[in-house]
């Protein structure tokens, strides 16, 4: 499997905290990577840095051979990465379907030129991706909300859009921030089967997640952090009974 | 040297000014532009007592400085007051802020007309030359109370419990309120020392340059441009940004022309949000809080 | 009758600019009270090259627009990454150095004295001289108008315009260049109020500073507002009411010295009733409350 994204010797200090220490790891094509450690290291900062959301102070990271430090951050989703919060991010005062059409990149109805003076390319492309968006959200189960405020969907339903999402922005790497934590049993597993079936669509993620058990059942390789560095890695069985993982969260 | 010292005069009105927006702004968390209203009808209100009645010079001050806190605290009761409990977001305090201070000043402008007057008729005002330029009597004294102001305010938010109340209220007010701090009677006490600030420095204006529904313009925004330039977090911010944009606008006037010195302070407004937001503003818009 | 047709080309020409502000104001969320400076920009354009060149209506009206879209990167450019009421601070220094300009530089503008025999417009032959005339040709721009912004609220840039109302900070995570999208929004509204502004000049045939101050611009604003921000007819509802509303006053018999303020006063203070007790506005949804708001 080709790499597709990769950090090197990654670093980030918040006044003296490290926060990430000297982090490399990659992530090849169709592979599903868990990122697993206790709170506080470094999870979701690596995913700020690789989204551009926060600056490193040491280190590169890279996306299909293209740097990632320095960009701004809609050119890095433009790259193809997408994204998901802890805390769920959604537009929630629009409804379900119009938070899953904004994700569809090059709309030509976006520029305003288009929106003027050629009106029936712009209708076939709404068209377009209104379809591509209904299906998705068939295969997620959300058909019904399509037309509800994002605000009214339950806690886990928010965390499924947001996933779909980032699979209408036809990301291929989704870094995924605790895509199932806190929700129903019957509701996450519905989230893991659609994680799980991302290496068939061609794409690849990153997934942080405390639950053991969810990381296990998707994750081709895992990495253990603490305190900002990588403390061992390999796959599921290899990582979750290593002595270090264990004392760790014994601690 | 002449610039200079009128730089400090004006510098000194704005840095009040922009005092007082900053208590509103901690208090309230939105920038208040009626203000502007308060200001203006102080300035009138001052300027009427005095010619009514013969007292002295401070205690027309002290009244039109009161008379400031009054209209600060009646915009706050039948306006804001009402919005706090809808928890209205800052905008829309804003609009009606921008509401109070339109009706306010043509409220004013209806009453006594448009045209600028003296603030009192008959009284000369005497002119001294110090360091090199000519001031008058008022000028200095506005000088020197702003710094008493300054101190004023400074003393009142570190030391006395109402400042402690303020701070807290402004960083999470909804919790403030669960700690059992009395809110509505912090924010009210912001909003009367604010205004009354507003007033003392419309009646000090006024005394120098006489009255026009103006004056409420005039001086909102230099001083809101001193608050932002400043450093909206600190106090002393505030207030060195008042003098600072003083200064600026006097320069500014000499060179380019009266006309034009709204637009270096609207130039220097944007060259400090190009440069130095972060300086500004709590979050800069680009960056999350993740 | 005459009065009513004058009545409607007030209502017009103001209607244009309300929905002109209203794609800034009510469907990108971002408070302006600079529009009476974009509409001063093409209303000056528009009467000196009528005045001064002989040029004719629809070349001032566009050079005018042009004028204007440039100068909205004045404000947009710089200002567009401020939040809220920083925003606002940034417009009304604009519409404060517009004001001055037009007041100030004596030699363009005539100042304080205004520019006056501003000729009724001729376009491609129809000679517009009549009460009637005029409304048509206003009713033609408000339509204009309104297909313009009903056009992009409607499609997928508007709905970028929305989010970044709700939302602003998620927008940038979608690939999508936030920037781009306001200063956009922005220019078309400036060169909108621009044209409003040229047909102004052309009615009244004279003008001066003081109609394009910072009231007018919080006039405008009102009429947004009050008629409901960010709604398909909110603008125009807000325009008929702010203007035929105090047009009773007349009929009470107020004297006009004051009639002019009073109408200031009435304004303010319908803008904080709105606010008080329905921030939509009368037909609109949204009610400039933000997601994520900052402490």
């Amino acid at each position: 499997m080709t790499s597709l994204a990769g950090t090197h010797s990654l670093s980030k200090y918040f006044n003296g905290v490290v926060a990430l220490g000297d982090f490399s790891c990659t992530v090849a094509e169709g592979e599903i990577l868990g990122l697993l450690g206790p709170n506080g290291a470094g999870k979701t900062t690596l995913f700020n840095v690789l989204t551009g959301l926060l600056s490193p102070d040491a280190g590169t990271a890279d996306f299909k051979g293209q740097a990632l430090v320095g960009r701004p951050v809609h050119k890095i989703a433009n790259l193809g990465i997408a994204r998901t919060f802890q805390e769920v991010r959604l537009i929630r005062r629009i409804t379900v379907l119009e938070n899953v059409l904004l994700c569809f990149k090059n709309q030509p109805g976006e520029k305003l030129f288009n929106v003027f003076f050629r009106p029936g390319l712009c209708k076939r492309h709404e068209a377009m991706i209104r379809g591509k968006a209904m299906a998705l959200l068939e295969t997620a189960g959300l058909i019904e909300k399509a037309n509800d405020l994002a605000d009214n969907l339950s806690y886990g339903q928010q965390k499924l859009l947001s996933i779909v999402c980032c699979l209408a922005a036809d990301a291929e790497l989704l870094l995924l921030d605790e895509p199932v934590a806190g929700i129903a049993p019957e509701m996450a597993e519905r989230i893991l089967a659609i994680i799980a079936d991302l290496p068939k669509l061609g794409k690849s993620a990153i997934v942080i997640e405390h639950d053991m058990d969810a990381l296990k059942s998707i994750a081709h390789r895992m990495i253990f952090m603490d305190a900002g560095r990588k403390i061992c890695e390999g796959t599921p069985d290899e990582v979750l009974n290593d002595p270090r993982v264990i004392e760790a969260y014994l601690d | 040297m002449q610039i200079l010292a009128n730089g400090l005069f004006s510098g000194a009105q704005f840095a009040c000014l922009a005092l007082a927006f900053y208590l509103i702004n901690k208090a309230q968390q939105f920038l208040d532009f009626s203000l502007a209203a308060t200001v203006t009808v102080s300035a009138y209100v001052a300027s009427a007592i005095a010619r009514c009645f013969d007292v002295p010079f401070f205690v027309v001050v002290v009244l039109g400085a009161l008379c400031g806190g009054i209209v600060g605290v009646l915009f706050d009761l039948c306006a804001f007051r009402p919005l706090r409990k809808n928890e209205a977001s800052s905008l829309v305090k804003l609009l009606a802020s921008c509401g109070l201070m339109i009706a306010g000043i043509n409220a004013v402008s209806m009453i006594c007309g448009d045209s600028p007057q003296l603030f009192l008729e008959t009284v000369e005002i005497r002119s001294v030359f110090v360091l090199a330029s000519r001031l008058t009597w008022i000028q200095i004294g506005t000088f020197f109370v702003a710094f008493f102001v300054f101190g004023g305010c400074w003393i009142l938010l570190q030391w006395t419990k109402w400042g402690i109340s303020l701070r807290a209220l402004a960083s999470d007010t909804q919790l403030a309120g669960c700690v059992g701090i009395n809110t509505t009677l912090s924010i009210s006490i912001a909003v009367g020392i604010a205004s009354c600030i507003a007033g003392l420095v419309a009646t000090l204006s006024g005394m120098d340059t006489g009255i026009a529904p103006s004056i409420g313009f005039k001086l909102l925004f230099p001083s809101v441009v001193a608050y932002v330039v400043g450093g909206m977090g600190r106090l002393s911010g505030a207030f060195l940004g008042g003098f600072a944009v003083g200064i600026i606008q006097q320069y500014a006037g000499w060179y380019f022309g009266a006309a034009w010195q709204d637009a270096v302070l609207f130039f220097l407004l944007c060259l400090f949000l190009f440069l130095k937001p972060q300086g500004l503003f709590t979050t800069p818009l680009s960056h999350a809080d993740v | 009758m005459e009065y009513l047709l004058h009545i409607g080309e007030l209502v017009c020409i103001l209607a244009v600019l309300a929905i002109a502000l209203d794609i800034v104001t009510g469907h990108m969320g971002f408070v302006s009270v600079s529009h009476a400076a974009f509409y001063g920009i093409g209303a000056y354009c528009s009467a000196l090259l009528a005045v001064l060149c002989g040029a004719g209506f629809v070349v001032a009206l566009l050079i005018g627009v042009f004028l204007s879209f440039l100068m909205s990167f004045f404000v947009s450019l710089p200002s567009l990454r401020l939040h809220d009421d920083f925003f606002v601070i940034a417009t009304f220094g604009f519409q404060m150095i517009l004001f001055n300009v037009f007041n100030n530089w004596i030699e363009l503008t005539r100042g304080p004295l205004g520019i006056y025999g501003i000729l009724p417009p001729v376009i491609f032959g129809w000679h517009v001289t009549t009460n009637l005339d005029f409304l048509i040709l206003s009713l033609l721009f408000v339509a204009f108008a309104f297909f313009v912004v009903n056009r992009i609220a409607s499609s997928p840039f508007g709905r970028v315009l929305h989010a970044i109302r709700e939302n602003e900070v998620t927008v940038g995570a979608l690939a999508k260049n936030a920037r781009r999208y306001k200063v956009s929004a922005f220019a078309v509204s400036a060169m909108l109020a621009a044209m409003a502004g040229s047909l102004y000049a052309h009615y009244i045939t004279y003008i001066d500073p003081t109609s394009f101050t910072i009231n007018e611009s919080i006039l405008v604003l009102s009429m947004v507002i009050i008629g409901g921000a960010g709604s398909k007819w909110g603008p125009l509802l807000g325009a008929v009411v702010l203007v035929t509303l105090p047009e009773a006053l007349r009929f009470v018999g107020m004297p006009s010295a004051i009639a002019a303020n009073m109408r200031q006063i009435i304004y303010g203070l319908a803008l904080v009733a709105c606010m008080l007790w329905r921030p939509q506005g009368l037909i609109g949804e949204y009610t400039f409350g933000r997601e994520g708001e900052r402490k």
